[in-house]
């Protein structure tokens, strides 16, 4: 199923949830812009990241992450971002 | 019933806020939001000390007169005295002899909160803001599942806390160095890995959580002296204690 698309500094960004089995199995990245630095950031080092929290946060079945403030720089391999780019399955 | 989504570059971090909605009330509430991101950076824009000729900074180099300023940095100075006397002298804006005097350790979480009643105010169902890891969050049926990070790892969640109408805000050294201070010696805060308060309001959870970073470990006994606040530290070995809270691990 696809996940909502959510509006970033880095441009639109939208994944697909696999879910298999009642448990998410995969996600991938169905659109991101791909021109600018911005987005070889996120599409290079952010979403190998969001791939694996996105998972794991599911099985956790978290809303949102409190931790120590990161920059905007930062917030593309935040967890938080994960949840903003991922999080939201509906089964 | 729909989720809006957005996230906003401000205050130096991102904040990014999420609401249930009704279907018909969509548009409504994608206004509110329009109207939560102006309001996060007239705070940054009034507030920053990272640009010159803020608002702010012109009132600490003495050039606009306190009965001059906006509501908003009356209502800031005001709160700013009593934290400190709340947090027994541990909360300081000028803790950091190096910058001019910086109140955006409470200052982010009020904006953060008022940007979440905005939405509710809006009639959302369900509102969930979160500012660069400080969480405002309120619900009419059911839980926010709140994760805290764990702080020796970025990418895992050492504890969940369940939030319905509630803020939760951490403090710690791991995300932008040091930059926690202990006003009692000078240096930076020593002890604790991470504090993570909960409690009604976000601008005071924000404000108590690095009162109580910078205090380290003696910041036990006056977390437990609080009324209607939580905390959930972890400190420098990765011992966590929850006091006053209610977590998951």
């Amino acid at each position: 199923m696809d996940g909502p698309v959510v509006d970033t500094r880095y441009g639109p960004v939208q994944v697909e949830v696999v879910v298999a089995g009642g448990r998410i199995s995969d996600v991938k990245a169905l659109e991101y812009p791909n021109e600018a630095r911005r987005s070889q950031l996120i599409s290079e080092q952010a979403l190998p990241l969001l791939h694996d929290e996105v998972v794991q946060l599911q099985s956790a079945n978290i809303d949102t992450i409190s931790g120590a403030t990161y920059t905007s720089d930062a917030y593309a391999q935040s967890l938080q971002s994960a949840l903003d780019s991922g999080g939201v399955v509906s089964q | 019933m729909r989720e809006v989504r957005r996230a906003e570059d401000v205050m130096g971090t991102t904040v990014s806020m999420l609401a249930h909605v009704e279907t018909s009330d969509a548009e409504r509430i994608e206004g509110s939001m329009d109207d939560a991101i102006a309001w996060l950076h007239e705070v940054d824009d009034r507030f920053t000390t990272y640009r010159p000729g803020s608002e702010w900074l012109r009132y600490c180099a003495g050039q606009v007169a306190a009965a001059d300023v906006h509501p908003d940095v009356r209502h800031v100075l005001a709160r700013v005295v009593e934290l400190g006397s709340e947090t027994r002298g541990a909360f300081r804006i000028d803790a950091d002899p190096s910058r001019p005097p910086d109140p955006a350790a409470f200052v982010k979480g009020w904006a953060v909160q008022r940007a979440a009643d905005i939405l509710v105010g809006a009639g959302a169902s369900a509102v969930c803001v979160n500012g660069g890891g400080d969480v405002a969050a309120w619900r009419l049926h059911g839980a926010w599942r709140v994760g805290i990070q764990d702080p020796f790892d970025r990418s895992a969640v050492r504890a969940v806390v369940d939030v319905d109408c509630g803020a939760v805000a951490t403090s710690g050294a791991y995300e932008r160095g040091g930059h926690v201070f202990d006003p009692r010696t000078g240096g930076p805060a020593e002890g604790l890995a991470s504090v993570t308060v909960v409690g009604p309001d976000l601008g005071t959870a924000d404000a108590y959580a690095t009162a109580a970073f910078a205090l380290g470990p003696d910041a036990r006994a006056w977390l437990r002296t609080l009324d209607g606040y939580g905390a959930y530290i972890v400190d420098e070995q990765g011992s966590a204690e929850a006091i006053g809270l209610a977590v998951a691990c």
